[in-house]
């Protein structure tokens, strides 16, 4: 009870020490936590989000109404929805057309209000419902309008007349480009489109695969096509997985914090043990054991830590609250909607793992001076006299100058605990800028190529929904003068087909000319069926090259090996695009182009004038919309230009604000180790003063020392960044694509890497200064 | 002419809420090339006079002025580019800087007072020599006696040529053979023409100096030898 008394005294005396572990480890606690607490709370509003639009679950494609009951009979699916989705046009303006029961509609609508009137009964009525946050009018009808609608059939064009608006409602689904849908009764559009299910939603008992592999089989013996399907499983949600991947680019650079505090710790206990070993000499003359050791030298930064910890695990989920109201919640945003059906929850078992975590590191790190206490020698310290209570190297004593300089660099050498202590978070701060510069490096690469033509030559994608075979469609681009070549191919994504992504897309070509989106970088494209030509993110992601297998597991678990005959730069880079044949396609999805809803194709043009780009693709889409009842989502090369430098930008304002807190904590660390520096060697510098060293030359002294940790910590911060980097782009592939982290050892001399350094320099020698300013000489030379 | 004139100096410290007066209205003249002891008993203030000699501390009141400047009135910076150029200081401990072996300690001081580069080892070379240490210039400190660390420490306070020397209880931790041997150093020096000031509470090795201060609860109450004194600054 004494020793802890002691210890407690310790810590009030020494306010600086305390002070700096506190802050670093509740730094140390709440960045990580905070984080991880807005992830799992986004994670989970959105997959009870997914979860209820899609239930556990969905089958999209051509479905007869048969299967309906059907389903409902299979082991383990507790209900079954049907609905049909088709588009179609309202006056000028492109609509969804739904047809689903109330019921389907809360689920799929989600926060659904109908804020006028009531849901559809009778054929011949219409609710108008708008989808929050998406761009466009924000109205349509009222209530008790008559509208005609123009749905887009298998059968064709088919007009509904008159039909009545008995409800308006707004809910937070995003179902497509446009922001309203139209909700009308079965019985109407039953009859003009022979009631064909488009997609289907089971809520399951048991295992969901099982459910959904048993669900597609029964599907297809009634004649349907299934073309796509989701089975809901959190681990394996995509949505959460690219969440989790969105969240990783800060979660992961912050974890570096959680080594600070250990570090700082061991850092400051090994100088307080160096400067009181006259002190341990005489406790362990007195019979002192291991215990009172710990109780003196160990116990101390044990208390300040679980006082900094408790304080962190405290205030973090107080602190991720406000961060996620302030920064992930915007008032026009899904984000607000998604506050005010789930709320926020502060997840305490987060912010108990983190502070454990921290704890136990830093417990660790309080340890080590413990050994060193252990180890001193009573006989040779207590007979030392003067200052050398530990050894320095033997250096060339011969040379007459830099005998100063030599000095501060051998200090650096004796009190290695110090060199360590300023090392270690200044690589992990400079490694952390390096690391953001790489990949802006690399998204700046994509911007480049993105704007070269000869080497990405298309200038628009174009996305075509049309419920007839592509082919007049492709007649009609073959026509147009203002089109110089074009791609089109069949796309096809599917979830977890590849380890560690959540998405890839196949691509089956269906006409043109591949090069137009698919530029070859290495080897031939595919003729056969097993064949495949990789984009080169995923090349990078998985260092894959010709002649490589790659292993693509379908949604039934099944594995299909694809050898890779190509390489080639895909138009967004960022994702990972596989061309095969088409053949192949049908083989590994089941997917048969033209079965189902739709055709969904997708078009890569390359236009015949550059510089009327903008005028030429508005041409071209009224073009199409003009020839039939296609739906055009256009792509132009401008836009994944901006996406790109969207990238590069919040890239560099996350690495910008994350080296900013890492310059404060790591600032706090350096002062604090110098500040102990200076009052471990007092005697040391009172003598030196007594020479005739200046405080401002004492304060170059700690300049030079600091100058020379940053030149230890730069091959360190090198490699520091290369691991950072390479885990960003790994850990984020699934939001951003694969970001090869890209540039050397000049990385850490930019100015996201220098700012966030200086500012902390500035800081430890403006510490310094007041430290040696506040050092009483004549006291230092006095005290025994 | 005194090198040193010491005016009516006060120093008072706050020791947490008691204030304690080291030095009541010293008043002291040490002349050029004198070697001068003060001595007391423990307590008596004999430290904080050579502090205050030095320029590390500046009195409460009075003044101090050494070879024509007024120490007491510099500023802290001023003080430290005085005490470079004009003082050599040997403390008690030795206090030899740990990282730097017996010759770079010796360098040390040269480098500080900008002595130009091509005469610092000869000077080195020669104080080793005079303290009797040339074999040992690669030691560190901890590897030498005390009374070596000492002698070292005496050529580091001479390296820079200064015309001041003062030491703060030199023998206190040494051997009787090594106290002697100390004292006679500084004698040596101040046969040299530099003004030596060394504090002891050893009034035998005192008599070893050309005059003796007797200091008590910070008064000066009296000196012991002035004719010596006398007659070595007078010849």
């Amino acid at each position: 009870m004494l020793l802890v008394r002691s210890a407690l005294r310790v810590i009030a005396w020494k306010k600086l020490e305390t002070i700096a572990l506190i802050l670093v480890t509740v730094i140390a606690v709440v960045a990580p936590t905070s984080l991880a607490i807005i992830k799992s709370n986004l994670e989970y509003q959105i997959y009870e989000l997914f979860k209820d639009v899609s239930g556990d679950v969905m089958l999209t494609g051509r479905i007869p109404s048969e299967a309906l009951k059907a389903l409902e009979g299979l082991e383990g699916v507790r209900r079954v929805n049907g609905m049909i989705i088709t588009f179609g046009l309202l006056g000028e303006e492109r609509v969804l057309v739904a047809v689903m029961g109330h019921e389907t509609f809360n689920n799929f609508v989600k926060l659904h209000v109908i804020r006028e009137g009531r849901f559809v009964k009778d054929p011949g009525e219409a609710v108008v419902y708008r989808a929050m946050f998406v761009r466009g009018p924000e109205e349509m009808s009222r209530v008790g309008d008559y509208v005609d609608l123009v749905v887009v059939t298998e059968q064709g064009p088919v007009t509904l007349k008159q039909l009545k608006v008995v409800g308006l409602a707004t809910g937070y689904n995003h179902i497509g480009p446009t922001p309203f849908m139209i909700v009308v009764d079965e019985g109407l559009l039953g009859r003009v489109t022979n009631y064909t299910l488009t997609a289907i939603r089971l809520e399951a008992e048991g295992d969901p695969r099982g459910v959904a592999r048993e669900a597609r089989s029964t599907v297809e013996s009634l004649g349907g096509t299934v073309s796509w399907h989701i089975v809901n499983v959190r681990e394996e949600n995509p949505v959460v997985l690219i969440v989790e991947s969105a969240m990783s680019i800060m979660t992961l650079p912050v974890l570096i914090f959680i080594a600070m505090a250990p570090i700082l710790s061991a850092s400051l206990g090994l100088a307080t043990v160096v400067r009181d070993s006259r002190n341990i000499a005489v406790m362990k003359a007195m019979g002192c054991g291991l215990w009172d050791l710990f109780s003196a030298y160990t116990l101390p930064w044990i208390i300040r830590a679980a006082f900094g910890a408790l304080l962190g695990f405290s205030i973090s989920p107080f602190v991720s609250r406000w961060l996620y109201l302030n920064y992930f919640v915007g008032e026009e945003d899904i984000s607000s909607a998604l506050y005010e059906r789930f709320g926020f929850n502060p997840y305490w078992s987060t912010s108990a793992y983190y502070t454990s975590i921290v704890l136990g590191l830093t417990i660790l790190g309080s340890l080590t001076p413990l050994a060193i206490a252990y180890r001193v020698n009573v006989i040779d310290v207590i007979a030392t006299v003067g200052l050398h209570v530990h050894t320095a190297p033997r250096v060339g004593w011969s040379v007459s100058r830099l005998v100063v300089l030599r000095m501060w660099v051998r200090d650096m050498i004796a009190r290695w605990w110090k060199t360590v202590g300023l090392v270690i978070p200044l690589s992990l701060l400079i490694g952390l800028g390096s690391s953001g510069v790489m990949l802006s490096n690399s998204i700046e690469g994509w911007v480049k190529d993105i704007g070269d033509r000869s080497s990405t030559p298309f200038d628009a994608i174009l996305a075509v929904s049309t419920v007839e075979s592509p082919e007049k469609l492709l007649e009609l681009l073959d026509g147009l003068g203002y089109i110089k070549r074009y791609f089109a191919s069949t796309p096809y994504s599917i979830a977890s087909a590849i380890e560690g992504l959540t998405f890839v897309e196949l691509r089956a070509p269906v006409k043109g000319d591949p090069s137009v989106e698919f530029p070859l970088i290495q080897g031939r494209y595919s003729e056969g069926r097993g064949e495949v030509v990789i984009s080169r993110g995923l090349a990078e992601y998985k260092g894959l090259k010709v002649g490589d297998v790659l292993e693509l597991r379908d949604t039934f678990g099944r594995v299909h090996r694809l050898e890779v005959v190509g390489v080639a730069r895909a138009y967004h880079d960022r994702g990972f695009q596989l061309l095969l044949t088409r053949d192949s396609l049908i083989e590994i999805t089941g997917y048969k182009p033209g079965l189902g809803r739709a055709f969904t194709i997708k078009i890569a043009v390359e236009l015949n004038d550059p510089h009327r780009v903008e005028e030429l693709l508005g041409r071209l889409r009224s073009d199409i919309e003009r020839a039939g009842p296609y739906g055009v989502e256009v792509t132009s090369r401008d836009s994944i230009s901006e996406t790109l430098k969207a990238y590069s930008a919040m890239n560099t304002a996350i690495t910008s604000t994350v080296s900013f807190l890492a310059a404060v904590v790591v600032a706090i660390m350096a002062s604090a180790v110098i500040a102990s520096d200076v009052s471990a060697r007092a005697k040391e510098i009172a003598v030196l003063n007594s020479l005739g060293l200046q405080a401002r030359q004492l304060a170059l002294g700690y300049t030079i020392q600091l100058l020379i940790a940053v030149l230890l910590a730069t091959p360190m911060a090198y490699i520091t960044s290369n691991v950072i980097a390479r885990m960003l782009a790994e850990r984020t592939v699934n939001f951003t694509g694969y970001i090869e982290p890209v540039g050397g050892i000049e990385t850490v001399t930019t100015i996201t890497t220098i700012a966030p350094l200086l500012t902390t320099l500035t800081v430890t020698i403006i510490a310094a200064i007041i430290a040696i300013r506040r050092l009483d000489v004549v006291r230092a030379l006095s005290d025994l | 002419m005194s090198f040193v004139e010491v005016r009516d100096v006060w120093k008072d410290y706050v020791m947490g809420k008691v204030k304690i007066t080291a030095i009541k209205g010293v008043n002291l003249d040490v002349y050029r090339g004198e070697f001068l002891a003060i001595t007391g008993p423990s307590g008596s203030g004999k430290s904080t006079l050579i502090h205050l000699l030095s320029g590390l501390d500046v009195p409460t009141r009075g003044s101090i002025r050494v070879d024509g400047v007024e120490v007491s009135r510099l500023d802290q910076a001023g003080r430290a580019s005085w005490r470079r150029r004009n003082v050599g200081v040997v403390f008690q401990f030795f206090h030899l800087i740990p990282t730097l072996n017996v010759f770079e300690n010796v360098l040390l001081t040269m480098e500080l007072a900008g002595v130009p580069s091509a005469k610092r080892i000869a000077r080195a070379w020669e104080l080793l020599e005079f303290v009797g240490l040339k074999g040992k210039a690669d030691r560190y400190p901890w590897e030498l006696s005390g009374g070596e660390q000492q002698r070292v420490a005496i050529a580091r306070a001479l390296a820079h040529n200064p015309p001041l020397i003062l030491a703060d209880e030199p023998t206190a931790n040494l051997d009787y053979e090594n106290k002697v041997r100390v004292v006679e150093l500084l004698r040596e020096v101040s046969s040299t023409g530099k003004t030596v000031v060394f504090a002891t509470h050893d009034v035998e090795l005192a008599r070893r100096a050309d005059r003796i201060a007797h200091l008590r609860d910070g008064v000066i109450v009296g000196f012991e030898g002035g004719v010596r004194a006398l007659s070595k600054i007078s010849s």
